[in-house]
């Protein structure tokens, strides 16, 4: 029977219920999309825990068991320290579900330690922490650079520095010998969070920021090398690509920019995309390959702007959205697409003429760039915490190793 | 009422067509027909506002206030029609206190009889559910809180090209970052809460009510100070703006209620009695005087509803600080 006084006694713990409901409805939470990177035989990698690996190739392979749990020669496994708790319902706030989430892939310089140099991995946390790691899989730094906001790109590394984007909308540039701020380069501000991985060539950092403005900035002075920065007509989160002075990006304005990297003006743009462009373009023979949100592979004539005649002024289509940047092995271009949120597909395609060589299925989605290296293809996909190891070639699987398992 | 539930059928009738085919999932359907909307709209809006997605949040809170305005009227008379069967149901609780059927048959009679439906208090409350979780979800995804939120964003704008050209969207409103928690938010909210309990609660002179009166009026605004304080601000905006605005409309329609500060001569006149019970903000409620008593009680509140029989205690203490006003008079 209905007693309107047990309604209102009940009240608050409904309440109170359709409010957990509500929390927990939203909260995906910064989980991490970490990155893969190779260099000959060695690949680096984040796992969805927030820490790091470094795998051997070549042992692997010698042993004939690729996809062994237990770790061979010169293999080790980094942690990182654990970063602040939480609340469920602090949605998007560091320290969520997880430590220290990993997002841009590691990247690889030297770094002198007592008078020695060694070779070190480099890698920015969610945590806004940038840690050094040496190939042994020690620390490098007595205490991890701290920058104000979470890091959600990768770090560049040149001239014994390294540069990062922060989503307190800073650049900063740290000493990798020390691991502190490099003397003499203020943390150069922008409009809003950069997600986006810098990119340094020729004494001069290129990154993009969400506040839809591209930066060039001097690498040892941290003031801009142009005028002004270049504007666009939505925020920039891909890796920019810079090939024979000219710097190429895509925006949230669903357009593709080249731009006079000396100068800071407008080569070209390309307006046919339906949607962002998110991963990082990549450049062969005469043509920049740009895959955007609207699921194609764009073949844009480097010079000109225009769709390439190589691939028939056609783009490529995959089945969804392509969020993690391509690889190219031999002239095959690999990309991740998404089929939905637990499966994507890898295709490899011919860069001669556009069409389709290989694909293959993966129950994960695949947000991590992708790494290629001695004529294999890396792929670190997100829900089975598990890296893959594919023939360029010919798509057949190598390997695979849950980074979950590992012992 | 016929016509409602025709009109409900046939909006649930294709949506579970929907979900059953496996056209959508649950999840799409949610995206398709709510978050999207709403984000969008937000979205274009804060275009239009200087780039401002907390003014498109004010803005979206005063919309959807005045798009449930008829929910919340209908509420409101329902609230009253329940308050006013009140005695009427005590009757026969009372008549058929060892017979729980025969009660509870003729509690829903009485129900049909006055027209008065049990769930009319709740069903704006459910109603609201789904744009809290609507509005949520568009505050962390268009504000892009996690990377992924980010990443996701482009999955849920619409493509013209107003909608994409505000993205990023701007994070900051007065001293708010929208996508966190804030403190003061969580004060204020909890504070808005509470006037509004308080404006809203019916006397009452039963020592229970009396009691789950004090615990509800407390408990609410800390609840909700305290979601307050880990949702982002973004919700918190809209929930202060919403118990602002219910306080606007209490006001308009039942004055300050319970809050009102008691004059000398009510006190003297022993006319302020305890809040009942605490409903929940956007409740309009009667309060629950009866007879007489509630007609004086009350008269400084617009559209109150007291019936049946008065307290013969309260009554008797009336008359007694009468009698002894009356003695003053005298004696001067």
């Amino acid at each position: 029977m209905f007693d309107i006084k047990r309604v209102r006694s009940t009240k608050p713990i409904v309440i109170a219920i359709l409010l957990a409901i509500l929390a927990l409805s939203g909260c995906i939470g910064p989980r991490g999309w970490p990155g893969v990177v190779a260099i000959g035989d060695t690949v680096f990698v984040g796992s969805m825990d927030g820490s790091l690996f470094r795998l051997e190739v070549s042992a692997r392979l010698k042993d004939k068991d690729g996809d062994r749990l237990s770790k061979a020669d010169g293999e080790w496994v980094w942690e990182p320290e654990a970063g602040p708790g939480g609340s469920i319902f602090s949605c998007g706030q560091v320290g969520q579900f997880s430590t220290g989430a990993l997002y841009g892939p590691p990247a690889v310089g030297n770094a002198t330690v007592r008078n020695e140099t060694v070779e070190a991995v480099f890698i920015g946390a969610y945590t806004g922490k940038v840690y050094a790691i040496t190939q042994y899989g020690d620390d490098v730094w007595d205490e991890p650079f701290e920058t104000g906001g979470s890091i959600v790109g990768g770090v560049a590394v040149a001239n014994d520095t390294l540069f990062v984007g922060s989503s307190d909308g800073k650049l900063y540039a740290v000493d990798v010998s020390t691991g502190r701020a490099k003397r003499g380069f203020d943390p150069y501000p922008t409009g809003d969070k950069i997600v986006s991985t810098p990119v340094v060539q020729d004494g001069v950092v290129y990154f993009g920021s969400l506040d839809q403005k591209f930066y060039a900035i001097d690498a040892d002075t941290g003031e801009l090398k142009w005028d002004k920065p270049f504007k666009t007509g939505g925020g920039i989160g891909s890796k920019p690509l810079v090939v024979n002075g000219v710097v190429y990006f895509g925006s949230f304005d669903s357009k593709f920019y080249a731009v006079n990297a000396e100068t800071g003006t407008q080569e070209w743009v390309f307006g046919e995309a339906g949607n962002w462009f998110w991963a990082q373009a990549l450049y062969h023979d005469g043509i920049i390959y740009a895959c955007s949100l609207d699921h194609n592979v764009y073949a844009i004539d480097a010079d000109g702007g225009e769709l390439a005649s190589e691939w028939h002024t056609n783009p490529f289509p995959t089945v969804g959205k392509i969020r993690s940047s391509p690889a190219i092995v031999g002239d095959v271009l690999v990309v991740a697409s998404e089929v939905d949120k637990e499966k994507a597909k890898v295709y490899g395609i011919d860069l001669e003429n556009g069409e389709e060589k290989w694909q293959h299925e993966l129950k994960s989605s695949i947000l991590a760039p992708l790494s290629a290296a001695g004529g294999k293809v890396y792929v670190n996909s997100r829900r089975d915490n598990t890296v893959y190891a594919f023939d360029g070639e010919t798509g057949r699987q190598d390997w695979s190793i849950p980074l979950g398992k590992v012992e | 009422m016929p016509k409602t539930r025709t009109i409900i059928l046939l909006l649930l009738v294709p949506l579970i067509i929907l979900l059953a085919s496996g056209a959508v999932s649950f999840v799409g359907l949610f995206d398709l027909l709510l978050l999207r909307p709403i984000l969008n709209f937000l979205v274009l809006l804060s275009g239009y506002l200087f780039g401002s997605f907390g003014l498109a949040i004010v803005v979206l809170t005063i919309v959807i206030r005045l798009v449930t305005l008829p929910l919340t009227m209908r509420q409101l008379h329902s609230t009253r029609a329940m308050q006013a069967i009140q005695p009427k149901i005590k009757e026969l609780q009372k008549k058929y206190a060892k017979d729980k059927q025969r009660l509870g048959e003729e509690t829903m009679k009485l129900y049909k009889e006055e027209g008065v439906s049990p769930l009319g208090c709740a069903f704006p409350m459910l109603v609201q559910l789904p744009i809290w979780i609507g509005l949520y979800q568009a505050v962390i995804q268009g504000l892009g809180i996690a990377p992924e939120n980010l990443l996701g964003l482009s999955k849920q704008l619409y493509s013209w090209a107003p909608i994409q050209e505000q993205v990023p969207l701007n994070s900051h409103f007065l001293w708010l970052d929208l996508g966190s928690g804030d403190i003061f938010m969580g004060i204020l909210v909890a504070a808005s809460m509470w006037v509004l309990q308080k404006m809203s609660a019916p006397p009452s002179a039963d020592p229970t009510q009396q009691s789950m009166s004090r615990m509800m009026l407390w408990m609410m605004p800390l609840m909700f100070g305290f979601f307050a304080l880990t949702f982002p601000s973004g919700l918190s905006l809209y929930w202060l703006l919403t118990n602002l605005i219910s306080i606007a409309i209490q006001y308009r329609v039942s004055g300050w209620g319970s809050l009102r500060v008691p004059s000398l001569s009510s006190l003297r006149e022993g006319r302020i009695l305890q809040p009942a019970s605490t409903p929940q903000s956007g409740d309009i409620e009667a309060p629950q005087l009866e007879g007489a008593e509630a007609d004086s009680a009350v008269s400084g509140r617009k559209g109150a509803v007291g019936t049946g029989a008065s307290s013969p205690r309260k009554k008797v203490r009336s008359e007694k600080h009468r009698d002894k006003r009356k003695v003053r008079r005298r004696g001067r």
